[in-house]
């Protein structure tokens, strides 16, 4: 290289993380001396850096070059860093059906919804463990490590343990329900019972419930797992931490004076899933989905989710009632020929938003007191005297770690809510409502804020958009 | 167990601009020892009856008093409130907000919300007295064990 100001220059900068090394080339001047590809690899030889590093296509665009120009000439190899820990369910069960796409690719999730049962030690859960990646290497040669993917263990749920022989597979500790989790499965106890009335009385358990026969009126049933019926619902109470799923149908107290105004006296809430043959006058909230195959008749229902009424051979009608959701609702018929007021209502993105800003607040809560617990840690001196109590030693590290433990566990359950709600928020803003068959006039539907009103019968419609205005297919 | 379970709601608090006079009253008559300082709703410093005791002269109110002593009356609240301020959340375990008091050695946590706004009060006694009241006794043959007084077998 050069100095002359008539002489090709050449100058060599390293990137802080040493992955490249750029030149800046300025050509020579008519009688000055040109720069030759040997005196930058030279110049990278002296630097260090390896001929398995050099960009021969580069260096000699750069000596060919009549114009000042800069280009990488030697780089290294970025590390890859490893996958965390996953895990997938694998239990199986007799009953369990594959789900279907339906037209408008919607899932009809009633197939799926089965009764299942797992005996003990029936494999329920595998983890597939993290993964080193793979390493990079600088510019030098020298070795980059990769950060390995963080290694999740199983979390410890009731009904389940990790297998003696397979540190990887969960299986089941007790015969029962399993109830799938993020990093786990729970195996619920089940309670069985021929039917629910006065003689059960009300039921309230830990873990799954399922009545063989009818849930009797007034009778209330509040499981921490699944409820199912394999009879019908009428004038009670259901609420159930999973699923909720009906074999016959559900309906209120029939008045006694027909003249009577409808009143809802049914109650069926579920963390995840509602599924039933046909609600009547009912009110139904369900954290994900809620799917029935024949009718909605004067309902309350709301769907963290979707709404899906009728499937294949199931009338699917929507009539009256108020129906919303946070991404669809589809049926095959919404109204009647009596021009009932429909209801119905997808998107409500204000509503979401601000569900997930609780979540993340305190998440964000969490995040700081980890931080706070660690730094108290890291001042946390040897011990000592001051880590005694009268005769006793006090274990405050072990306490402190344990307490992070439990901050982090939390963190990982916030962290999943919050990613559920996004995903939600995000498929919202493409919320629709799908009408296979028939649309009555006097359907009422909101979505994400525009409103619009049915004055027509129609075919097929599906209705979507936004606060921008509803778009009628 | 979480915090808003077990703190103390209702909080009396006084504002940045109140004199210590009228909090030197507050606290004469009060059964806590613990003042929050509130302004436009939001926390914004504590005060304690050691750290007025610490401030004011001991010759108040007697004969040896000093104009000097009488005017540290007139001053206000927000000059002497402590302001680095270790708060929780309704949400906070007790667990945590037990190794917060210890290790930072405070005697009281104020509750705040995601606004900073005051919702409650944790004060030590709270979390003794949930722990001998609320938590299950063991039974009797449990508590005089040797394991459990720390003898060695």
């Amino acid at each position: 290289m050069d100095t002359e100001t008539d002489d090709a220059q050449l100058s060599l900068k390293t990137s802080p993380d040493k992955l490249e090394v750029m030149a800046s080339v300025v050509p020579a001047k008519s009688s000055g001396k040109p720069l030759l590809a040997e005196q930058i690899v030279q110049a990278l030889n002296d630097l260090g850096v390896p001929p398995a590093r050099h960009r021969t296509i580069k260096i000699n665009h750069l000596v060919a070059s009549d114009e000042p120009m800069s280009a990488i000439v030697a780089r290294g190899l970025r590390p890859v860093n490893g996958n965390a820990a996953r895990f997938k369910s694998i239990f199986h069960t007799d009953n369990s059906h594959k789900p279907e796409a339906a037209e408008f690719n919607k899932i009809n999730y009633f197939e799926t919804k089965h009764y299942s049962a797992v005996e003990i030690d029936a494999p329920l859960m595998r983890r597939i463990p993290a993964t080193e990646g793979f390493p990079g290497v600088n510019v030098l040669g020298q070795a980059i490590k990769s950060k390995p993917g963080k290694n999740l263990q199983f979390k410890r749920y009731k009904g389940s343990c990790v297998a003696p022989t397979d540190p990887d597979l969960l299986i089941a500790e007790i015969a029962g329900h399993p109830l799938p989790e993020l990093q786990g499965v729970k195996v619920d106890n089940t309670l069985v019972v021929l039917k629910a009335d006065l003689a059960s009385g009300n039921i309230k358990f830990d873990g799954s419930v399922t009545v063989s026969g009818d849930v009797e009126p007034q009778v209330e049933i509040h499981a921490t797992g699944d409820i199912f019926v394999k009879g019908t619902v009428e004038n009670a109470r259901l609420t159930a931490g999973h699923n909720i799923v009906i074999g016959g149908g559900v309906i209120s107290e029939t008045p006694p004076d027909t003249l009577a105004p409808p009143k809802i006296t049914t109650h069926l809430q579920a963390g995840v899933d509602i599924h039933a043959m046909f609600l009547n006058q009912v009110e139904a909230r369900a954290g994900n989905n809620i799917s029935i195959q024949r009718y909605t008749l004067n309902c309350e229902l709301h769907a963290g989710q979707q709404v899906l009424v009728g499937e294949r051979g199931g009338k699917g009608a929507i009539l009256g009632g108020r129906t919303t959701a946070a991404l669809d609702i589809t049926a095959n018929i919404v109204g009647s020929t009596a021009y009932i007021s429909s209801w119905l209502e997808v998107g409500d993105l204000v509503g979401l938003r601000a569900s997930l800003a609780k979540p993340q607040q305190e998440l964000d809560r969490r995040r700081h007191e980890a931080q706070q617990l660690a730094d108290i840690l890291a001042k946390l001196p040897p011990r000592k005297e001051q880590d005694k109590l009268g005769k006793l030693e006090l274990n405050r590290a072990d306490k402190i770690k344990a307490a992070l433990v439990a901050l982090e566990h939390r963190q990982s359950l916030l962290e999943a809510q919050c990613e559920q709600l996004a995903v939600t928020i995000s498929a919202a803003q493409k919320a629709q409502i799908v009408v296979h068959k028939t649309l009555f006039p006097n359907t009422h539907v909101k979505i994400n804020g525009a409103k619009h009103r049915q004055t027509t019968e129609r075919r097929q419609t599906r209705f979507s958009g936004g606060s921008n205005g509803i778009i009628i297919e | 167990m979480l915090v808003e379970n077990i703190m103390t709601t209702g909080i009396t608090h006084v504002g940045p601009d109140d004199t210590v006079e009228s909090l030197r009253d507050l606290l004469a008559t009060a059964k806590y020892h613990h003042v929050p300082v509130v302004s436009e709703t939001k926390l914004v410093g504590i005060l304690s009856d050691r750290d007025l005791a610490k401030m004011l002269s001991p010759f108040l109110g007697t004969e040896e008093q000093s104009q000097k002593d009488l005017a540290l009356l007139t001053k206000s609240v927000s000059d002497i409130m402590t302001t680095d301020l270790i708060t929780v959340d309704r949400t906070t375990t007790v667990d945590f907000a037990s190794i917060l008091l210890l290790e930072n050695s405070i005697s009281c946590l104020p509750v705040v919300d995601v606004d900073n706004k005051l919702v409650g009060l944790l004060t030590w006694k709270d979390i003794l007295r949930y722990h001998v009241y609320c938590e299950p006794m063991p039974a009797a043959e449990e508590i005089y064990s040797a394991t459990r007084l720390g003898v060695p077998d």
